[in-house]
Parts: C-alpha cells; structure tokens; sequence
C-alpha cells in the first residue's frame, strides 16, 4: 500500500505528486553522490595530488618501520606543509602516510616481535611465533593482504554511511553538536586514560588552552598576558608537535638503540601462502574488519583495542583456540584485518560530527582547521568530494602500500638495523620548521618547547595527553555551540530529546568504563593495578 | 627500573588547580558573553583539581614504575637544549651541520667520517627542500651571520 492510500482524489493526486518529486529528488541526490565519488576518483589521480599520496605512503613506510616515529607524531611533523595545498592533495598526502603506518608497523611485530606502532601489538602474538618456526612469509603475506581488505571495508563503510549521515547531521542544531563534542570528550576521557579523574582534568585544561587568544565574540584578548604574538590564539602546529614529538625525540636520545640488534630476520618466503590464507578465512577476515570499523567509531576505543577485541573474538569463534598464541594464522588475521579498517571507521565522526576518535584523527581534525574546512554538515554537502577523496585514498594507499611490501619486503626489513640516534639530527630539523613555519616568529618555537614540556611531564607522570588535544582542538567548536545554544534557547536546550539522549550515552560510557576498571582490577594479577590503558 | 614517589603527580595536579583559580579569577573581568564558555569549564575543573590534589595527597607513599618512554638522560636534555640554543644564536642553517656533526661524533659515538656526512646531507636536504624548493624562511639566530640564501 502506497503512502498516499485512503486520502481523498485531489489530495491523493497532490500526495503522490508530492511523492514522485521527492523519489526524483533522491534518485537525483544518489545519482549525483554516485557523480561525486568517481570525480573523487578521478581528482585523487591527478597530478600532483597522485604524487602527494605516493610520497605520503612513502613516509608513511618509513615511519611504520623506524624506531621511535609514531605515525601521530609524523601526521604533526606534516601538518605544515599543507599550509598552501588544495584539501584533496592536502588529504592525499596526510591520510596516504596515516593509513600506511599501521601496515608496515606489522612488519616489525612479525619478525623480530617489536611492534612499529602501538595498534600493531596483537600481531606479535602469533605473527611472531610463526616467523620464529620458519613461516614469517606466510605470517607477513596474511598480516599485509588482511589489512588491505580490512582497510576496504573501511572505506566502504566510510562512503556508504554518507547517504546515512547526512539526513542525520543536517537535523542537529547547536545543542546536540555541542553534546557531541562533550560525548566524543567523554568517551575518550572513560575509554583510553588509566586514570579518568586525571583526563577530565587534561580535557578541561585542554579547554583553556583554547580560550587564549582573542575573544570571538567581544574581541577581547584572553590569557595573552600582554604578548601580541598571543592574539591569534595558540596555533595546533606546535601544539601537537610540542606534545608529541619532543617526547619521543627525547627517549630516542635515551635510548639509541635500532629495532634490530643482532636478531637476525627470519627467511621470508612462502607469502603468497599467507595471501591464500586470507581468502581460505574469508568469513573471519571480514568479521574482524567489521569489528575494526565499529570500534574506530567510537571515540577512545583505540586502535590497540580493536586489535584485542578482534583476536579475542577471532579464538573465542576458532576451532583451534589452543593454537592461539603459538602461532596460529587465524590470530594473525584476526589482528591483520582490523589495523585499517579502523581508520575508514574512525573518520566517520571525525568528518561528520567534529569529534575526532583518537589523537590521529584529533590531528587531522586541525588539518581540517588549517585548510578551512568545518566538520559537519559541509562536509557532506559542499565538500562531499572531499569526503570521498577519502575514502580512495585509503584504498589506494594500501593497495600501494601492500604492492610495494610484497615487492621490498627484504629491503625494508634493513630500515630496522637504522640506529635511533640517527634519526635525531633529522627529527629536531623537523620539528624546529615545523613549529617556526606557523607564524615565522621563534615563539612558536618556544611555545612548541613549552607543549614539549608538558608532553613529557605527562608522560611521566601518567597523566593522558590525548583528552587534552582532543580538548583543545573542539574547544573553539564547543564554545561556539554553546553560545549559540544559550542565545537560542536559553537552558532549555538541556531539555531537549537529542540532548538528554547524548547526556544518557556519556554517562554511560562513563560507568561503562568505570565497572569495566573494576572488573580489570579484580582480575587482574597483583602488580598489574595501575598500569595506564 | 626506575621509580618515583608520586611528588610529581601531586605537584602537576596543584599547578592544574593554579591555572584553574588563575584562570576564573581572570575571567570575572570579561563581559557576560565571553564569560559563559569560561565559567562553565573552570568551575568543575576547580573541584576537579582538588580532589586530585587531595588524592595525590593520601598516595605519596606509593612508589611507582616510570613509564619506559618518559625516562630522558642528563646527557640528551643537554644535547637537546644544546640544539635549541645553537638555533636561537646562529640559526638553523649553521646549526644543524654543527649539531649534526658533534651529537653524532660525541654523543653517539660514531665516527668522524659518518658524522661529517650526515651533517653535509641533513645540510643539503634543509637546503634544497626548505630554502630552495619550498621557499620556506628557516629561523635565524640573533648573532648576525651572513644568511644563507637562494
């Protein structure tokens, strides 16, 4: 029965007239999407942006292998560069380098049981074991050919939930945009930090970070202590850089140690045996994308986590459970599959809502900033293209990514033997441009030894630097939708269903979190309590 | 292992409460716009921070694990420091052959050979991708070197 059934002749015809033009409309509205995503296409292949995501895949190699580099630091060390860039190169090059660090960080973690990034972790548990019995070939051939699907289920999630998203995001007015940001806050708050208390406190001092620099609405200076150089507020580049690189600059100072010392890499042969597993697990391998997509929707589930909760999954459903561990190619596909598909998961809220999943995203928010980009309803309107680009950059950089792998397997495995204190020169050039090319003033310098500074001192003192700059980032966006809010509705925005629908979600993730750190410390063997998430 | 007391995890929580004293004390001068946003942050970071200081205050006996990443030699603060000083004499154009030839020789232990090479690569590279290709302005010091220029 159609929707205009039982209505009178003349309304019946006004009904169905009504009806043919909003199918057309949507037909139109597909059919243009459709248009958007393969001009997408066509502008991620053109000339230069095409050079930019190869050079950014290239970074993004290195850094996956190097000791010491996380891909967060590198995404900051990158920020300025894109200062004149278009959005689409712009995205190329960042999201190119983002999405590959995870897949070459498997490299390390298989064999010689190092991990190049924190998210690559799980894939020790049985890549490892399995190039220590002479299958590193087949371990890295199933690690590389499972984070390329995982990353394009990603980012086929990514563009179909546009269609989704849109109707959604254009419903939300300033009050439940404002409770997004607090939701997104919330979440990262109760999921990634040991302690909540102490991310409450970096979010919220991440909020006054924010607030220096001239009033938006009276013009006011605020917290600039007398400095001119202050009015433009403190800019995300040495922020971030501060925060994250100095730290990790630092420690490689420290350490000087390479990945590799004298282990010798195990024999790689027998990948395309790896590549077949892949297909043979398919059902598994599709499970863990999946499981990778959701779980880079929510803010602060991490990485790291997606990765456990698949393996977990992927041993609770296997018929072999007891290999789990010992080298078992279901556990590295398991971990393999999740790597990228988290990242098309993870940009979803990134771009729709404003509120970034995890410190990466968080970064690539400001280059939103940067580029003069608003999160949110434009992004799925106006500059729909550019959400698309996306979604090929992702794909495309890992099929790079995964191709050259194959290809350079062996020589990419020397890049481990690269000694840390040869990177430190390089890296203190960088991060001294990096922060000096924001305003051309040696301030930024200071203020990035500042951030440098209370990075470490977070670091060393367990207190969790991500709520701060995802704090600091939505803070103009938060106090933006707040003013707005007050001036239309007074307090009475608190009150409405979207609203109290978001407050009911933060609170619980927040005891969410707390019966699950209850739950951990009960279990938990003694010793282990106080060990930061 | 190294470990701590938890002085410093107490002492970051009573500057938090500082800045955020400082920082509603600063705000009662802003017009009622501007003070919205502020007072709603400040207000709950206040009470917050006192109950992490008084936190903090009951656990001083608790001795800990320093986190692995956060452990930072005597010897490379100074190098680090001696780079960012290098920078604010010379600039970064003198400083980073230099830097690179004596962390490298002195601080790594590598020999003069490699050392004197990386620094003229790193030079190179600052050179022709900043200077050349992107025309990006490197900083330079306050001693008035000749600049180093396309």
């Amino acid at each position: 029965m159609g929707p205009c059934a039982g209505l009178s002749s003349n309304a019946h015809d006004a009904c169905s007239g009504r009806a043919n033009g909003t199918t057309i409309r949507v037909r139109k509205r597909r059919e243009g999407s459709i248009d958007v995503f393969l001009g997408s296409l066509i502008s991620v292949l053109q000339w230069p942006t095409s050079g930019l995501l190869l050079l950014g895949v290239a970074i993004g190699f290195v850094v996956g292998i190097l000791p010491g580099l996380g891909g967060a630091v590198t995404l900051a060390l990158m920020l300025p560069f894109i200062y004149d860039m278009d959005p689409i190169p712009a995205f190329a090059f960042l999201l190119g380098m983002h999405a590959v660090v995870a897949t070459t960080g498997d490299i390390t973690s298989v064999l010689f049981g190092i991990p190049g990034e924190a998210t690559t972790v799980a894939t020790i548990l049985d890549g490892h074991p399995m190039a220590q019995r002479g299958e590193a070939g087949r371990a890295l051939g199933a690690v590389l050919f499972s984070s390329l699907v995982g990353a394009i289920i990603g980012a086929a999630v990514l563009a179909l939930s546009v269609p989704v998203m849109r109707p959604l995001v254009l419903a939300f007015g300033p009050p439940e945009f404002l409770m997004l940001t607090v939701l997104g806050l919330t979440f990262i708050v109760a999921l990634s930090s040991g302690n909540m208390l102490k991310g409450f406190l970096m979010a919220l001092l991440g909020l006054v970070a924010s607030m220096v620099g001239l009033d938006p609405f009276a013009g006011r200076p605020r917290f600039t202590f007398g400095q001119l150089y202050l009015w433009d507020g403190l800019n995300i580049v040495p922020v971030v850089i501060g925060l994250f690189a100095i730290a990790e600059t630092l420690q490689l100072m420290t350490t000087r140690t390479s990945i590799a010392h004298t282990i010798g890499a195990a024999p790689i042969t027998r990948v395309m045996e790896g590549v077949i597993d892949t297909f043979r697990h398919w059902w598994l391998t599709l499970r863990c994308s999946l499981i990778g997509v959701f779980i880079g929707i929510i803010p602060g589930m991490g990485g790291a986590t997606a990765q456990f909760i698949a393996y977990a999954h992927a041993q609770q459903t296997s018929k072999h459970p007891e290999e789990f561990g010992k080298g078992s190619i279901e556990g590295v596909l398991a971990a393999g599959s999740v790597n990228n598909s988290k990242e098309g998961g993870s940009i979803i809220p990134t771009v729709a809502f404003g509120v970034p999943g995890s410190t990466s995203t968080a970064i690539l928010l400001g280059a939103f900033l940067i580029l003069g980009l608003v999160p949110g309803p434009d992004m799925l309107t106006k500059h729909l293209a550019v959400t698309f680009s996306m979604v090929w950059v992702i794909v495309l950089s890992n099929v790079v990514a995964v191709a050259l792998s194959f290809v350079l397997l062996k020589q990419l495995v020397k890049l481990t033997f690269v000694k840390g204190t040869w990177l430190v020169p390089f890296l203190l050039l960088l991060v001294s441009i990096g922060a000096f090319t924001t305003h051309n003033d040696l301030l930024d310098i200071v203020v990035m030894l500042v951030f440098g500074a209370v990075g470490w001192a977070a670091l060393r003192w367990d207190w969790p630097r991500a709520p701060f700059l995802l704090a600091f980032v939505l803070g103009h966006t938060a106090e933006r939708y707040l003013f707005l809010s007050h001036q239309l509705y007074e307090w009475a925005w608190l009150g409405r269903p979207a609203v109290l629908a978001l407050i009911a979600l933060s609170l619980g993730g927040l005891v969410y979190s707390l019966k699950r750190r209850r739950y951990s410390a009960e279990v938990a063997p003694p010793g282990a309590a106080g060990v930061a998430a | 292992m190294t470990t701590t007391r938890r002085y410093g995890s107490l002492i970051v929580a009573a500057l938090l409460l500082v800045v955020f004293v400082y920082a509603l004390y600063e705000v009662q001068t802003w017009s009622t716009r501007s003070r919205l946003f502020a007072t709603t942050i400040t207000i709950p970071a206040i009470a917050l921070a006192l109950a992490q200081v008084a936190r903090e205050a009951r656990r001083l006996d608790v001795i800990r694990s320093v986190p692995v990443e956060a452990v930072v030699s005597r010897s490379a603060i100074a190098w680090f420091a001696g780079f960012f000083a290098g920078l604010w004499l010379i600039g970064l154009m003198y400083t980073i052959p230099l830097f690179s030839a004596a962390y490298l020789r002195f601080g790594a232990g590598e020999a003069w050979a490699k050392s004197a090479a990386y620094a003229a690569v790193a030079s190179a590279f600052a050179y022709l991708l900043f200077i050349r290709f992107l025309h990006i302005p490197l900083p330079t010091g306050v001693l008035p070197l000749p600049a180093v220029a396309p």
